[in-house]
């Protein structure tokens, strides 16, 4: 019995080296350097305890990023996912033709951040005016989409949601091409409406689908760098330092790794919360 | 309750070939219809299109006098209980039941009470509140059935609903459809690839072979007189063995086995090859006084009230006899039997049609007549149920 016990722990051996060298360690460290101040070299200086806490929460830069990334995730995943079941919804259907639009609608998952941000800046561009043509054509008048701190945020959502949205509905089309066709035949024999169909067979059936994606998109919004980076460099005054700008900034401009660190264990701390809170409902039935 | 028509009803996916060539049948109001043929031969694409889950490519489709060709499958007033149960996961039992209802205009109580009078028909009580997942396979499929009964439809379609189920449960369950359907009278149409599912169930049965209808009639009638080897050799728990036999004059010889022709002659006529079929069970022991044929024993199954026994005939067909009562015999001993001649089913060589005689056409003529006369008079009390709704 022990040595079989043994024989099973070895097996384990392999798993908990790479999650500690990759997992644990981090997290550890994290949690440690976010007790600590650092001097400009990005030593540690001095232990502070929980003070690097008390100063993010009562920092305006700190509280702005917050508010910016909470806004941003906000005007983008819901839109952003509702937007993609929609295609979805739309190129499920078995004609031919659709073969061509699944095509299109997933094309952006090969796109770079990079690569869509300087699309979306041409469109922004107050010079090229893209967009602006259109506004002015149906009888608004022109905005300075990146400039201006109250459309910026906006015009930043827009093009992510663009971004995700190829790999959002790649997956809830798969998700849904996975749903048995006869459950369809079934409620069409019954006559059921298609709103009904919606609400009692497909959206309950996609859960899990739609959990995945949802969970994902969170994630990219609150990663989000490279297009709020590229489109506003920093933007109009601070409205557009979201959580990841000034884990950056603060790292590798102003070597602060401390409240950095805090930053980070703050992050994961809540998304760790939030994960047990979901999974732990039963979302399979 | 309702009658389904099928008028010269074709199929095809890609335009050239045809998955179903002309099918032609009526299906009565209130008659328990199997369809029954191997897999692909084009069954459950005839129940989809009456449902309505595939379009015609040509001929007619008319559902209780009226033409449905492209009517949408809820308004063809029908339920359908498919292969895989098809029960929403996520939904209890009761919700899985009353799924749909709402659209028929039935109140919530309404809802229930037919759900519970269904349910104690199909004794699931007690398992109203489960999910699908929670409850045997046996269950689920009565589930499914139940979904069929509630909405109370005229017409219901069953896509081989007990091939998921094991041998007694099939068996339990196949019985307590049969029942149901005659306390409703409901026009049932059933589809199966199980033909003693489809002999024990049907009022008639179609057998379908590569999208071709084969024969048409009442089970036993099939049993007994099949149109062709096809329908011959699917038709029985055992298929009729068959051997090709050579006329020679006034026998018949198959290797060393010769069967001397009597009235039988006049039927094969000119023919010079032959198709012998003799179904298992008119295969017997010789007794002393008959002149039996021997053959070598292959393989015997002993199963209780009756004897299965193999054995080679000619150089490459097994046939298969069944003797009632139990035979212990070995293995490569020897076997007289007996097979009298009326028993003796023969078959053109090269159309695999039966060889019918004059006194069956007349019969099958009589026959013919008679299901034309009853379709006659159906129509004139049609005909005088309408002109008297007219008058009041």
């Amino acid at each position: 019995m022990y040595s079989l016990m043994k024989a099973g722990f070895l097996y384990l051996v392999p798993s908990f080296m790479l999650f500690t060298v990759f997992l644990f360690y981090k997290t550890v460290r994290t949690a440690y350097l976010s007790k600590y101040i650092t001097d400009m070299q990005g030593t540690l200086a001095t232990f502070v305890d929980i003070e690097n806490f008390t100063y993010l929460f009562t920092s305006p830069a700190f509280l702005t990023s917050a508010k910016a990334t909470v806004l941003f995730v906000l005007y983008t995943v819901p839109i952003g996912v509702i937007l993609a079941l929609c295609l979805a919804l739309f190129a499920n259907s078995k004609l031919r033709e659709n073969r061509f639009f699944r095509k299109l609608f997933s094309s952006t998952i090969g796109m770079s951040v990079v690569a869509s941000s300087v699309i979306w800046m041409f469109m922004y561009n107050p010079t090229i005016e893209v967009i602006n043509y259109f506004l002015i054509a149906i009888g608004y008048s022109e905005i300075q989409w990146l400039l201006d701190p109250s459309t910026a945020l906006i015009a930043v959502s827009i093009g992510s949601i663009w971004m995700n949205i190829g790999f959002c509905f790649f997956i809830l089309l798969g998700g849904l091409q996975n749903i048995d066709s006869q459950l369809y035949e079934s409620a069409s024999i019954a006559g059921v409406s298609g709103a009904y169909k919606l609400r009692k067979i497909i959206i309950p059936m996609l859960l899990p689908t739609l959990f995945f994606v949802i969970t994902v998109s969170f994630i990219n919004a609150f990663q989000a760098f490279g297009q709020i980076e590229i489109l506003t460099k920093d933007g109009p005054i601070e409205s557009m330092t979201t959580f990841v700008d000034s884990i950056y900034k603060d790292t590798f401009i102003n070597y602060n790794i401390g409240s950095e660190s805090a930053i980070l264990f703050f992050c994961i701390f809540i998304v760790t919360i939030a994960q047990f809170k979901f999974v732990a409902r039963k979302l399979y039935y | 309750m309702k009658r389904v028509e099928l008028k010269e009803v074709r199929k095809s996916y890609d335009r050239r070939t045809d998955v179903l060539s002309g099918i032609d049948v009526t299906i009565e109001p209130g008659e328990f219809f199997v369809l029954v043929g191997p897999s692909g031969c084009g069954k459950s694409t005839i129940l989809r299109i009456i449902a309505g889950l595939e379009n015609v490519t040509g001929g007619e489709l008319r559902i209780g006098g009226k033409r449905a060709n492209h009517l949408l499958p809820s308004q063809r007033d029908l339920s359908m209980v498919f292969q895989n149960y098809v029960l929403y996961p996520h939904l209890t039992v009761q919700e899985n039941i009353t799924f749909g209802l709402h659209v028929k205009r039935l109140s919530k109580a309404e809802q229930k009470q037919r759900c519970l009078e269904t349910a104690e028909i199909l004794g699931l009580t007690d398992y109203l509140k489960r999910k699908p997942k929670e409850i045997s396979r046996g269950h689920r499929q009565r589930v499914a059935l139940a979904r069929a009964i509630v909405t109370h439809a005229p017409i219901c379609l069953m896509d081989e609903p007990l091939s998921n189920l094991e041998a007694k449960l099939r068996t339990k369950i196949r019985s307590e459809i049969r029942g149901i359907q005659q306390k409703l009278g409901m026009t049932m149409i059933y589809v199966t690839n199980d033909q003693t599912e489809a002999m024990t169930v049907a009022d008639r049965l179609m057998i379908l072979n590569s999208g071709e209808v084969q024969q048409i009639g009442k089970p036993l009638h099939i049993y007994n007189y099949p149109v062709n080897t096809f329908v011959a050799s699917f038709i029985g728990a055992r298929p009729m063995n068959l051997i090709e036999a050579e006329v020679n004059g006034s026998s018949l010889i198959v290797d060393e086995w010769t069967v001397p022709m009597s009235d039988m002659i006049d039927l094969i006529g000119k023919r010079k090859r032959v198709m012998i079929g003799v179904r298992p069970e008119n295969i017997r022991a010789a007794r002393q006084d008959e002149p039996g044929f021997d053959v070598t024993v292959a393989n015997v199954e002993v199963q209780g009230t009756e004897t299965l026994i193999t054995f080679h005939m000619g150089s490459s067909d097994q046939w298969i006899a069944r003797l009632a009562g139990q035979w212990n015999l070995e293995v490569g001993k020897s076997l007289s039997i007996y097979i009298e001649d009326q028993h003796l089913c023969f078959f053109d060589t090269s159309s695999s049609q039966r060889i019918i005689s004059h006194a069956e056409k007349l019969a099958n003529f009589r026959g013919d007549l008679s299901g034309e006369y009853t379709a006659y008079r159906n129509k004139v009390e049609g005909l005088e149920q309408a002109v008297g709704r007219v008058n009041v």
